[in-house]
């Protein structure tokens, strides 16, 4: 290499030299921990109104919900009095970004609407939790699958008002 | 060196080094993906691969920036050296394809474009613990994609060696920015003290290999024999030069290689015409000086590549006094031919 070419080199090296090892220390030391969810944060997830499981559960009862393309398994629970609908997906969503909401018009909607509740994200094949509102309660309804990717209603699925009643029938 | 244009000089030695370097790839991307679903046969896949590629453009990367200042400590280095713009170009399709996995499996199918997605995931420009290493890993690969488009001969002959050299010395800036990709990417989450070491015995050997390789050439560079104005200057004796061998010595802040053979004394810039490679390690073969980097080859009478190849070097004048080899400070046009100049009976013996 011709003279400056070395010199860049040479000096690129020594600053490296004292700008990575720094940058290395800080980045392990300074390398924020994790720690596990233990049983004192379940009075923050309480007062979210989150549902823990220190909370009493009582099954309310169960179905499957199935269009022909998707499939699920539906459980509905009361958490002290919190209506809980569990779901699984039973087949892999092949949608982008889905979301759940629910829809309280008796004809199966096109589109989602002011009166459309988002429950929560359903991406995943992982059992799932979400907190019904109280306006829910007892109405029949539509569970919506929207992809949040595609912008567009994917599915709309018919739930009866007995299930969404808050006590064992 | 080549007369008519052709996109590869392949040969032999091309081949066995390119199958070699394919087969170690291969190797670890299998084993590495093998072995980490036998420890975890849960685990997904796409993950793995974005690990497994990853982590070979790393170590690759490692290897390949090993070689520079390992050919500068020992000679027997000078092989890897020879095809090492195949490994950088292997280096950055498994960084490519690194990043296609990662941007398929952490940024696609959301309301944003997966690059726009790269960039706007973690805003948090600001800090440290917490900056991007996304952004810290695509920047690199933007330079590993000029560095690799532009290895070619082509580019090389056109930008001149000593702006390719330029411009591919910004792989050293990729390193560092890659280093700080792992640090605040990969490291923040495994947390395993293994991989935290092995990352930081890679960072000390690279900048100690380099810096234990560069100190020594500093402090040639610093040794000018031409101090004044003078028009020769003694650059040793004529027993310090091995038969078909160079002496390397710094005159006005470029190097000479000062060659002998056959009975005679010549001088030529150290710098080849090809990459800059040094002239004076390499020695006469055949007649012509032979560059230890590439095989380029000139005549030491005149600093010009043998017919019907045209590079050219420049030359200097030279003459002996008793054993003393004295060298002018002024160098000659590139392919100047210059008389060597002749020992006498008595110095031979």
């Amino acid at each position: 290499m011709i003279l400056a070419r070395r010199k860049t080199h040479f000096y690129s090296f020594v600053v490296l030299a004292v700008v990575l090892p720094v940058c290395f220390l800080a980045g392990i030391l300074l390398r924020p921990s994790y720690e596990p969810v233990d049983v004192a944060t379940n009075n923050l997830f309480t007062q979210a109104g989150f549902v823990t499981q220190t909370q009493s559960r009582k099954a309310i009862g169960s179905t499957k919900l199935n269009d022909g393309t998707f499939r699920f398994h539906v459980t509905f629970v009361n958490y002290q009095g919190k209506l809980v609908m569990e779901l699984k997906s039973l087949s892999l969503l092949q949608v982008p970004d889905p979301l759940l909401y629910w829809d309280p018009r008796q004809k199966a909607p096109t589109e989602i609407s002011v009166r459309s509740i988002l429950l929560g994200n359903l991406a995943g094949l992982s059992r799932k939790q979400f907190l019904l509102p109280a306006s829910v309660r007892g109405k029949a309804g539509h569970l919506l699958i929207y992809s949040q990717g595609q912008q567009k209603l994917i599915a709309a699925l018919p739930l009866p008002a007995k299930m969404t009643r808050v006590y064992r029938y | 060196m080549s007369v008519a244009y052709k996109a590869v000089l392949w040969n032999r030695q091309k081949f066995i080094y390119d199958a070699i370097l394919l087969s170690l790839v291969v190797l670890y991307i299998v084993l590495f993906i093998n072995v980490t679903q036998w420890f975890d046969s849960n685990i997904d896949i796409r993950g793995v691969r974005i690990r497994a590629f990853g982590s070979a453009a790393f170590i690759l990367l490692h290897v390949i920036l090993s070689i520079g200042p390992l050919t500068r400590l020992s000679p027997k280095f000078y092989p890897l050296l020879y095809n090492r713009r195949h490994m950088g170009v292997t280096m950055f399709f498994l960084a490519l394809q690194h990043t296609r996995f990662g941007l398929q499996w952490y940024h696609d199918f959301g309301n944003l474009e997966p690059l726009v997605s790269l960039f706007l995931s973690n805003t948090n420009y600001l800090t440290f613990i917490r900056f991007p290493f996304q952004v810290l890993g695509f920047v690199p690969l933007v330079i590993l994609f000029l560095m690799a488009v532009t290895s070619h001969d082509f580019w090389l002959a056109n930008l001149t060696a000593p702006v390719w050299k330029g411009l591919h010395m910004s792989v050293y800036l990729a390193y560092a920015l890659l280093t700080g990709h792992v640090l605040l990417g990969a490291l923040q989450t495994n947390t395993h003290p293994v991989l935290t070491l092995a990352v930081g015995v890679g960072l000390v050997w690279i900048v100690g290999v380099h810096l234990a390789a560069g100190i020594p050439e500093f402090g040639q560079d610093n040794h000018d024999l031409a101090t004044g104005n003078e028009e020769f200057v003694d650059a040793g004796s004529i027993a310090e030069i091995p038969e078909n061998r160079a002496k390397i010595v710094t005159l006005r802040g470029e190097r000479v290689a000062i060659f002998k053979y056959d009975g005679k004394i010549s001088a030529v810039s150290n710098v080849c015409q090809h990459q800059n490679g040094p002239l004076g390690e390499g020695k006469i073969v055949d007649g012509c000086i032979t560059c230890p980097w590439h095989g380029y080859q000139y005549l030491p009478e005149n600093g010009a590549s043998p017919p019907p190849f045209t590079e050219k070097i420049p030359t200097f004048d030279i003459k002996l006094e008793g054993d003393r080899i004295l060298v002018k400070t002024i160098p000659n046009l590139p392919g100047t031919s210059v008389n060597p100049a002749v020992i006498a009976m008595e110095e031979q013996r």
